[in-house]
């Protein structure tokens, strides 16, 4: 609001006009302007000046038993008294028996995935195996109907020279597990909003992109860029773009490197 | 709502926050085993829901949503001044108090007093301002409403409170019910 251009004594604004701005007026809320005009008005009234010294005496007082109370509370519950582990724990647990009820329907659904994906790469392995056929070299995959590709960046698992001793079942879980949602994900995930959806809401409830970060220290060096570029992947599938280019790099990259496929290598290595 | 996060973002929250929260509970409803469970709900609550601003405003937006569910907790139970001592026998707190600091611990008790009458989102408002000073801005993007709303809502509770304590005209606190700023701006033109 402008000011007025000569400097005038602000109109007196009534008692009530003052009592419901007392809030704003004691917290420093008014404009300039606002302000001008209480405070021209308190000059005048009695009877406002008490009610805001009353207020501001008010303030004070509960400040002060705030404080009290606070204090009090801290001497009750000394803050080395507080179980903070016990804390997280009911935390989490009831966190997790609320998403339960939301997941359960989920996890059928992704169990019924992870089933068929497991059946349909026994198979296939099965019938790589008799026909002499499969990962053949670093850097070169074979598939039974497809003729042998070089796969340049990321290395094919160094089944020989990978130490695997300090990966544990849970690692292997983690390995397999983002094997099967990559493998969705090729199949028809870039072309099913709604599966990539799922896949990526899967993978958000089991923080895959933390555990893959920390994953790869643990890795044999040689594996470490499949599991980095697997992190990745995974990472920009949550990130759920409506870029087609976004999803034809991921897809591009996912192919070239047949990332799925050494996941799951690595994870029974 | 803000961006989720994950389980080890919210464990690190829980260990730094849940004493000061449980203490910021305790000294509204005096009961430590609601004050647990007040502050779990807080931390459901910011894993289902986390602040707009993000992890910078955590610490503010848990101690207000605590003072919230600790206000709403303590609904429709009036908190008694009395304390059981060690022989069982329940006496009034404010009754013993040392004469030399008679006056201020009075004008505690009755402000306290005054403040348990208060209807709970009034008293809710009256203790985001006073006691978390939060702004009018932080306090309506906490509780979801305009500012407007939030001037004219803590203007009522704190006219409600003075009132209370006698120190203002019943009929006089309750005519101006909403903030006119208008009012103000009319004067000058």
């Amino acid at each position: 609001m402008p000011l007025p251009s000569e400097p005038t004594r602000p109109t007196p604004v009534t008692c009530s006009d003052l009592k419901a701005a007392l809030s704003a007026y004691l917290d420093d809320e008014l404009t300039r302007d606002e302000r001008l005009h209480a405070d021209a008005h308190l000059i005048d009234c009695g009877k406002c000046r008490t009610l805001v010294e009353r207020a501001e005496a008010l303030d004070d007082t509960l400040r002060r038993k705030f404080a009290e109370d606070l204090d009090a509370a801290a001497q009750e519950i000394p803050a080395d008294s507080v179980d903070t582990a016990a804390m997280q724990a009911q935390v989490f647990a009831s966190i997790g028996a609320r998403e339960r009820k939301l997941w359960l329907p989920r996890l059928a659904i992704a169990a019924s995935i992870v089933a068929a994906v497991a059946t349909s790469v026994a198979l296939w392995r099965a019938s790589n195996a008799v026909q002499g056929v499969g990962p053949s070299a670093p850097g070169e995959f074979v598939r039974g109907d497809d003729a042998p590709r070089a796969v340049p960046p990321v290395a094919a698992p160094s089944q020989g020279a990978v130490q695997l001793a300090s990966l544990d079942a849970d690692d292997r879980q983690l390995l397999y597990s983002t094997g099967v949602i990559l493998q969705n994900l090729r199949k028809s995930g870039f072309d099913n909003p709604a599966q990539r959806e799922e896949l990526s809401a899967i993978a958000r409830y089991d923080e895959l992109v933390d555990r893959l970060d920390a994953l790869v220290a643990r890795v044999d060096p040689k594996d470490r860029p499949a599991v980095t570029l697997a992190r990745e992947t995974i990472e920009a599938m949550i990130e759920t773009s409506a870029d087609p280019k976004h999803w034809d790099t991921v897809r591009r990259d996912m192919e070239r490197n047949e990332l799925d496929v050494k996941l799951d290598l690595l994870s029974e290595a | 709502m803000g961006q989720p996060f994950s389980e080890r973002v919210l464990k690190h929250w829980i260990e730094r926050l849940t004493p000061s929260l449980i203490q910021v509970s305790f000294g509204i409803c005096h009961d430590r085993h609601k004050a647990e469970e007040i502050v779990q709900e807080a931390f459901i609550r910011l894993w289902k829901s986390p602040p707009d601003a993000g992890e910078p405003a955590i610490g503010s937006w848990m101690r207000s949503t605590v003072t919230n569910l600790s206000i709403s907790a303590i609904r429709r139970k009036r908190r008694t001044w009395t304390l059981i001592d060690e022989s069982g026998t329940a006496h009034d707190v404010r009754a013993e108090r040392p004469g030399a600091e008679s006056a201020r611990r009075e004008d505690v008790a009755r402000v306290t007093d005054a403040l348990e009458r208060l209807d709970p989102d009034k008293r809710a408002m009256i203790m985001l301002r006073v006691n978390e000073g939060l702004s009018y801005e932080a306090i309506a993007a906490h509780l979801g409403v305009p500012i407007g709303t939030v001037m004219s809502r803590l203007n009522r509770a704190r006219l409600a409170l003075l009132e209370e304590l006698g120190e203002i005209d019943a009929d006089a606190s309750r005519r101006p019910s909403e903030f006119n700023i208008n009012r103000f701006r009319d004067a000058s033109r």
